[in-house]
């Protein structure tokens, strides 16, 4: 049976659930990682959510498969065995300033791969997760079609949005991504009034010059009325052994130093929006 | 009578060091070694005998007489006299608190008033109060002579000690730092101090509003509190150096509903983490009442890394206790033994650690007593048959301890005055027994592995997996990692849930049959010291386990992650008298700790709400474990916490070292 037939029709794709995550979102949360990604960035540390399908791999000389399609009511189900632990907010979820981010509940936060590839599939998940309470996230490249995006936006209650090359040339043939395609994305996402916060990887060679950081703060000062907080992500080799385990090449790409970080921080200051620097 | 227990109950009288040789049978060095103990704890211990006719209380009267004064440098006068003991007939009571709160409200002569009389019972305390005015009066000579710098003050408070209430924060603990002496000088072990920011608060209160003391002057005091109790720990450790149970209860849920703690309560947990030694230790009982503000002074607390404090879930132990047939006022009051055994101080001769029980060995005869088993639920019962038949008989061995007499615990515990009857006589309110257990998630797992090997999956027959076990798994590697791969207890696993409810369950049936000389039963709980003892002897498992190796630590799952054992523990049953301490274990990295702070917090307060019993924490990463085995000389200090109790990682026994480093490498890939 083909991915995508009838049988999978009640599933969803993923590669992991990690369940007491307290860096995807606000609160105690459930991370689902769901495979699949509508980008290729060269310096992506999650090589096991890039295709679309099921993956075999070798580890440690044994042999394992990435991917596997969950039913939705049994991902939902997985979903809601922390409840207990997410917390509750009375009151909208629909916040305006940062310093409410910590006041919101914990919950589910999809992520990938690009979560919002197989949203059609997320929404009967989601509306069992609404109808217990549970407030969701979902972290987005925005590389999708608006349809998709439009979907998210009526069940999705916090994004994490990427914002990543932002030369059209370069997006197009470093991370085989449209570029006005995921403009006119993040201005959808940021007019529907949803709370938005955005992540910025800072990679060496990729996103850290002097264009790169321009183009981003002028983007940024667009929206900035519409944005809670802005992070600040440095790159990290975490994915190595993955790669290996897919016989595919390690990206290599230059590390960003904490005072460079700093700098990027000092320059989006102006925007008056709060600028955090995470690291992994 | 077994040959055992004679020796234990009857030869006291001789066998009087067996307490400060004990910690040595888990050395692991071998028994020349332990023989080399033995015979240097007779060289250095010398037992103090009474007049004839010798009596309990003649043999402390004459113990409390000789014991050598120590006056310290200065703050609060506290010393053990290590080369002198008593040597009684029959166990002394012990992994307990004696009531401080009684002597601090009322004199111990006011007290006595009410006690003393012309019959034995009172005959035996007096001679403990002559005992006491003797010492307290050497003190008091001894002080007079010394340069202690605030002599004029310790003095006052020793010259009243028993005579009159206490009349400030400082004398009240002086006092019950010099009662607290006084158990360790007469051969009690692990004496707890109960429920301190309690007792002691209205002395805080008042003295704090008076302005005769400040934050500050109590912070002084109780450093040197925690430096005074810490000295003396080989004299006092127990089963290994550094289990000592000198427990401090803190917070909780009084009988009114409301949750109760102070400014001092905080005050004693920074204590604590100052300290920076392993005991004393606290145990801090949470409640979805309690501020979120005492949790973070907790969660900080735990990041000073010495195990301190560990949770105990009021909302879950009280209305347990309740059921149980606990007075409501003593439910609300609840401490725990040296561990974590609930335990109701003043009132009860409550022995809650008297032996471990290993679910191991009804498993054990299972493997060799298959025939007829068709199904899993055919396994099933079988176990629990047995099961039943090694509860009866572990029992059985322990309805008989002889108890020795104990006049100063009996005058401090309601019911023995009244009824002039010695709590080794049955005197007390409460009389029940405890056990803990050990390998009961070793079994459960077992028995799910087994069924789809063997019942579903059909890949072997009973008879050889048993085979396998006795051979260790010799050339069955895969099976052992399908085992060690495949773990049920502690995850969100509805039928070992089940299994474990159902197992326990009927374990419990035979406990509320057992009733013990006093009309006293017994309790049991999910988590036990012995878990890396009891397994010595015992083969393999299909849990993962191999011969010899540890069984599972209390209420853990090495393959899941916190809120998973926090789910688990907070679904299982722990009513028909299965309260005797349910521990969930975790490992947490500093840097984790330190990181998330405000989350952990957070995952405390909700998982309060979802019912765990009780909870303690290494926090610890593997690296530094792993690097302090090879290199002691760099890690004087680093603390763990081994089963209810916080040791030197250094003194522990190799095999201890090496299963907490296996913990930690697990706790760090589930995270
Ligand atoms: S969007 Fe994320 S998952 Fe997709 S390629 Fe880029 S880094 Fe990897």
């Amino acid at each position: 049976m083909e991915p995508g037939g009838k049988a999978f029709e009640n599933s969803v794709l993923l590669t992991n659930i990690q369940r007491f995550s307290l860096h995807d979102g606000p609160g105690i949360r459930t991370t689902v990682f769901l495979k699949g990604c509508s980008l290729r960035c060269p310096w992506c540390s999650n090589p096991e959510n890039l295709s679309g399908v099921p993956q075999a791999y070798t580890k440690d000389g044994l042999d394992g498969v990435y991917g596997e399609y969950m039913a939705q009511d049994a991902l939902a189900e997985v979903c809601l065995r922390d409840k207990g632990f997410y917390g509750e907010k009375n009151g909208s979820w629909d916040i305006k300033n940062a310093g409410e981010i910590s006041s919101l509940p914990g919950g589910v936060t999809f992520s990938g791969g690009e979560c919002l590839l197989q949203m059609d599939r997320l929404v009967p998940v989601c509306e069992t997760l609404h109808r217990n309470g549970v407030h969701i996230a979902a972290e987005t490249c925005l590389f999708v079609q608006p349809s998709a995006l439009g979907l998210a936006i009526k069940y999705i209650d916090f994004f994490y949005a990427d914002v990543k090359i932002l030369d059209e040339t370069r997006c197009r043939e470093e991370e085989k991504g449209d570029l006005k395609l995921y403009l006119s994305n993040l201005g959808m996402l940021l007019d529907s009034g949803r709370p938005v916060a955005i992540r910025i990887p800072v990679i060496g060679g990729y996103t850290d010059g002097a264009g790169d950081r321009r183009a981003a703060r002028d983007l940024m000062e667009k929206y900035k009325r519409k944005i809670l907080k802005i992070e600040l992500v440095k790159g990290h080799n975490l994915g190595e052994e993955k790669y290996r385990s897919l016989g595919m090449p390690v990206p290599r790409y230059m590390d960003v130093d904490d005072r460079q970080m700093e700098n990027y921080r000092e320059e989006l200051s102006g925007l008056h929006i709060p600028v955090e620097i995470c690291r992994i | 009578m077994s040959l055992k227990s004679f020796v234990k109950d009857d030869l006291w009288r001789v066998n009087y060091i067996y307490p400060f040789a004990k910690k040595h049978l888990a050395d692991e060095k071998g028994r020349f070694d332990l023989a080399r103990h033995i015979l240097g704890a007779y060289k250095n211990i010398h037992r103090v005998k009474g007049e004839k006719p010798r009596s309990v209380g003649g043999d402390i009267k004459a113990l409390l007489e000789q014991v050598e004064v120590d006056i310290p440098e200065g703050g609060f006068v506290y010393f053990i006299d290590e080369h002198r003991t008593v040597a009684l007939p029959g166990n002394v009571f012990n992994n307990m608190t004696v009531d401080y709160e009684k002597l601090l409200v009322q004199g111990f002569h006011e007290r006595l008033g009410d006690a003393a009389g012309d019959d034995e019972y009172g005959r035996q305390i007096g001679l403990v109060a002559e005992g006491l005015g003797n010492l307290a009066g050497r003190i008091v000579a001894a002080l007079k002579e010394s340069k202690h710098p605030d002599k004029e003050k310790r003095i006052a408070e020793f010259e009243n000690m028993l005579d009159g209430p206490a009349k400030g924060f400082e004398e009240a603990l002086q006092r019950t730092m010099f009662f607290n002496q006084v158990m360790w000088q007469t051969r009690h072990r692990l004496n707890g101090f109960g429920h301190m920011d309690w007792f002691l608060d209205p002395y805080y209160q008042k003295d704090m509003a008076s302005g005769k003391i400040t934050e500050a002057d109590v912070d002084r005091m109780l450093d040197d509190f925690y430096r005074k109790l810490s000295q003396y720990s080989y004299y006092k450790a127990d089963a290994l150096v550094g289990d000592i149970g000198q427990i401090i209860v803190l917070g909780g849920l009084k009988e009114d509903g409301t949750y109760f703690c102070s400014k001092l309560t905080e005050q004693i947990m920074r204590a604590q983490a100052r300290a920076r030694v392993p005991d004393p230790k606290t145990i801090l009982r949470v409640s979805a009442k309690m501020p979120e503000g005492l949790m973070e002074a907790a969660v900080e607390c735990l990041e000073s890394a010495t195990g301190s404090p560990m949770f105990a879930n009021d909302d879950v132990i009280v209305p347990l206790l309740r059921d149980f047939g606990y007075e409501k006022e003593d439910a609300y009051n609840y401490c725990v033994s040296a561990c974590w055994e609930p335990f109701v101080v003043g009132k009860s001769f409550e022995q809650n650690n008297m032996a471990t029980y290993d679910f191991s060995a009804a498993f054990d005869r299972l493997m060799g007593d298959l025939d007829g088993i068709r199904s899993f639920e055919d396994m099933v019962e079988r176990y629990i048959t047995l099961n039943d038949e090694v509860f009866r008989d572990f029992l059985e061995n322990i309805r008989e301890w002889k108890w020795a007499r104990d006049p100063f615990v009996s005058f401090l515990t309601d019911g023995c005055n009244d009824q002039r009857k010695d709590v080794s006589e049955g005197g007390a309110k409460y009389n029940s027994y405890g056990v803990t257990t050990v390998a009961l998630a070793n079994v459960v797992d077992s028995l799910l592995n087994i069924r789809r090997l063997v019942f579903e999956e059909k890949k072997y027959t009973l008879q050889q997996l048993a085979e396998t076990r006795k051979k260790d798994f010799e050339g069955e590697e895969s099976l052992l990692r399908f085992c060690r791969e495949n773990r049920h207890f502690g995850r969100d696993d509805r039928e070992a849930l089940d299994l474990v409810d159902r197992i326990t369950k009927k374990q419990a049936e035979v406990a509320m049959q057992f009733k013990n000389k006093f009309g006293g039963t017994v309790k049991f709980g999910l988590s036990s010291p012995g878990y890396n003892a009891a397994c010595k002897k015992m083969p393999g498992d299909f849990s993962g386990r191999k011969a010899g190796d540890p069984y599972n630590t209390h209420i853990s799952c090495t393959a899941a992650g916190y809120t998973e054992v926090v789910n688990f523990s907070g679904q299982l049953d722990y009513g028909c008298q299965r309260f005797n301490g349910n521990v969930v274990d975790f490992f947490v990295s500093p840097d984790f700790l330190k990181q998330n702070r405000d989350k952990f917090v957070m995952f405390m307060m909700l998982a309060i709400r979802q019912g765990f019993f009780e909870m303690q924490m290494n926090v610890m990463d593997s690296r530094t474990l792993i690097d302090a085995k090879a290199h002691p000389e760099r890690y004087p200090g680093l603390i763990v916490r081994v089963w209810g109790m916080s040791a030197y990682f250094n003194e522990l026994p190799e095999s201890y070292q090496d299963l907490l480093i296996e913990r930690a490498v697990a706790a760090e890939r589930t995270k």
